[in-house]
């Protein structure tokens, strides 16, 4: 996506307009509390926002301004590398961030699966799932596989009763 | 009054119970730091709740202890296979592989073990030695300058953080923009920003978004590089003996590198990798043979070993002193003094909390001497600890930040907070905002906005009492130099590109 000629990556530019909505919240709910209260957020949150939004638009700043707010590139193109490699580098970043995505949807379901069924199960659930995704499971790793699993579920017990009973919450801690 | 205070943090250091302590924080740093992408923050910050209901002492040896091995151990998978654990153990790569490759592994990771130790021993001693002096020096500090020295902090981390000095910027107002959530300091004592929630009414815990920011987006950026298996190790050949005779021949080398390393590590920002680079050319710089650096010459791996583990007692003295982290695993290190109620400043160099400032120096002594004992002796099996499987990495670190934070507060919202603390530290890294500014503006938000507050009611509603001391002056012109200096730099830099062209 092109904003006034400045190339951004979808992820980028949702990832600023969250940093600036974030701070245009900031702005707009501080009104209603008692000055003192307020000089903070509005000391962090103006500065922030106008400067995420020039980020942004900064395809219509000058571009001795637009090197200041650019600094060096996150992603550099590697110009050097022909059309099929550039393709190629480019699918494994793509592949890797799909990948790193698919994490986070698996540490939200684990979350999740925690809530409802306790930690027991849903870390066993957890550690089975990974492992077959991620190819482990062979006869080369399989002690690997067995260990970390028993150090994990260890782990779980551990928390259930020294910590859990700690706080008279063992119950709640492996099913809540 | 010091050797009072240094006897009975000698007391208080060499009982079975913290021994046990600082042996653990080694072992566990040492295999942290010697597994590539894992490295001593996100080692801090899986500890950190687990230390939480430990007492303060304890908490605090365990978690410098555990950055010290982690430092040595970030060696290791820099000599074997040329992958550094973290950024300070970059610089070792440069002669520890070159070494490994020529069938020297052992030696090059014994002069890894000695050179971290007595460059240790000589940052503890000289941090120490500092330390009598500073009591009288903070008393040039009062509430503006600890307001100002946070805002300046949060500024030199984001100068001299990776990427771009105007998205590191953004970076930390959004940090310190996070802790505005939740009752107000102050005597208005506002809700803000809850929306009626009362799980917000606290604000938002640090620890879930360190070990989001920290361990799962690191895991996430590991489970998508391609490699499965991290690295291969190289053969282990050569003799402990040679190398602990190279470390003792190069006695003048340690000597300048760990003084480089302690003083450099002090400014916040550069921190220890800095500090490695400065300390190897200068290794360079005063040998008579140039040439051999770069293909496995010991001085140099004598100079960044020596230079990193004195670096971390530099760092420890702008956190205890001001409560400025000079990097990611001070930042943590400050977070759990500031869990266990210690505040950084005059309290920590006064009382029972000077006798903690000189027990974390001595416990690093300790731990040093440690690194030494297992470093020597455990070379072959610490070898074997670089080729760990990532997919077996990977849950270990996720179940054990969930299981710890969750074990915190018994919250559910807190590993909601943790998982989208954990997409965001990824995407914000993936687009070169620095995460490090973000994650100190977190911790220190709280303090900032009180010292904040009352610096105004001091001056009666107006900020010019800011204006009134010689010391905040200083410290408004360092501010605002570090502001300008970067964006002048980049300007001028067009102008003569322009020129030249």
């Amino acid at each position: 996506m092109k904003i006034a000629g400045t190339k951004f990556k979808t992820e980028e530019l949702l990832l600023c307009l969250l940093i600036s909505i974030f701070f245009l919240l900031l702005i707009i709910g501080a009104k209603n509390f008692e000055p003192t209260a307020r000089f903070f957020p509005y000391v962090l949150a103006i500065p922030g926002f106008v400067m995420t939004l020039l980020y942004i638009m900064r395809g219509y700043l000058p571009p001795k301004v637009n090197d200041v707010i650019r600094g060096a590139p996150a992603i550099k193109e590697s110009k050097e590398l022909s059309e099929p490699a550039r393709q190629l580098k480019k699918d494994n970043e793509k592949r890797a961030t799909i990948i790193s995505y698919a994490l986070f949807i698996a540490v939200f379901l684990y979350i999740v699966v925690s809530y409802l069924v306790g930690f027991y199960l849903s870390t066993l659930a957890f550690l089975l799932i990974h492992l077959h995704f991620s190819r482990s499971f062979k006869p080369k790793s399989l002690l690997g596989n067995i260990v970390l699993i028993i150090v994990l579920l260890g782990m779980v017990y551990l928390f259930d009763t020294a910590f859990g009973y700690h706080f008279d919450r063992g119950a709640l801690l492996s099913f809540p | 009054m010091f050797w009072d205070t240094l006897w009975q943090a000698l007391q208080v250091v060499t009982t079975p119970e913290i021994l046990i302590w600082i042996f653990t924080g080694t072992v566990c740093g040492i295999i942290i730091g010697a597994i590539p992408g894992i490295g001593p923050a996100l080692g801090c910050a899986l500890a950190l709740p687990f230390t939480v209901y430990i007492d303060p002492l304890k908490a605090l040896l365990f978690m410098v202890t555990l950055y010290d091995g982690a430092m040595y151990g970030g060696s290791i998978s820099s000599i074997l296979i040329n992958t550094p654990g973290d950024g300070p153990a970059a610089a070792s790569t440069i002669e520890g592989y070159p070494m490994a490759k020529q069938g020297k592994a052992i030696s090059a990771l014994s002069i890894s073990a000695s050179s971290s130790t007595l460059g240790g021993i000589l940052g503890s001693i000289i941090g120490m030695f500092f330390s009598v002096f500073m009591l009288s020096f903070l008393m040039l500090f009062g509430t503006p300058e600890y307001f100002l020295l946070g805002i300046l902090g949060i500024v030199l981390i984001a100068m001299v953080s990776k990427g771009s000095y105007y998205k590191a910027i953004i970076s930390g107002f959004f940090g310190l923009a996070i802790t505005t959530i939740g009752i107000a300091p102050g005597a208005s004592a506002d809700v803000r920003y809850t929306f009626g929630a009362l799980t917000l009414y606290d604000g938002i815990s640090f620890l879930p978004v360190l070990l989001g920011l920290f361990g799962v987006a690191t895991m996430a950026q590991l489970k998508g590089e391609d490699k499965s298996q991290i690295s291969d190790r190289a053969t282990l050949g050569g003799k402990r003996l040679d190398g602990v005779r190279t470390t003792f021949r190069n006695w003048a080398t340690i000597l300048k590198s760990s003084v480089i390393g302690f003083l450099i590590g002090s400014m916040p920002g550069t921190g220890g990798t800095v500090a490695t680079f400065v300390a190897y050319g200068e290794a360079v710089r005063s040998s008579a043979d140039k040439t051999s650096f770069g293909k496995g010459n010991p001085k140099g791996l004598v100079a960044t070993e020596s230079a990193n583990n004195a670096a971390i007692k530099g760092a420890l003295m702008p956190t205890i002193l001001f409560g400025i982290p000079g990097s990611a695993t001070t930042a943590i290190l400050l977070a759990a003094m500031l869990i266990h109620g210690l505040r950084p400043g005059m309290s920590m160099f006064q009382g029972q909390g000077y006798v903690i400032t000189l027990a974390l120096f001595l416990g690093l002594i300790v731990s040093e001497i440690m690194i030494i004992i297992i470093g020597l002796s455990m070379v072959r099996i610490l070898g074997k600890v670089t080729t760990i499987d990532k997919n077996l990495i990977i849950p270990l670190v996720i179940v054990l930040s969930v299981l710890g934070i969750f074990s915190l507060k018994f919250s559910w919202f807190d590993l909601c907070v943790m998982g989208g603390a954990g997409i965001l530290g990824f995407a914000l890294q993936r687009f070169g905002f620095p995460v490090i500014p973000a994650v100190i503006g977190i911790i220190l938000g709280k303090i900032i906005e009180e010292n904040l507050l009352r610096t105004m009611e001091l001056g009666g509603g107006s900020l010019f009492y800011l204006l009134s001391k010689p010391a905040s002056l200083i410290l408004i012109l360092c501010t605002i130099t570090a502001l300008v200096a970067p964006v002048l730099n980049t300007l001028f830099k067009g102008k003569r590109t322009n020129d030249t062209n």
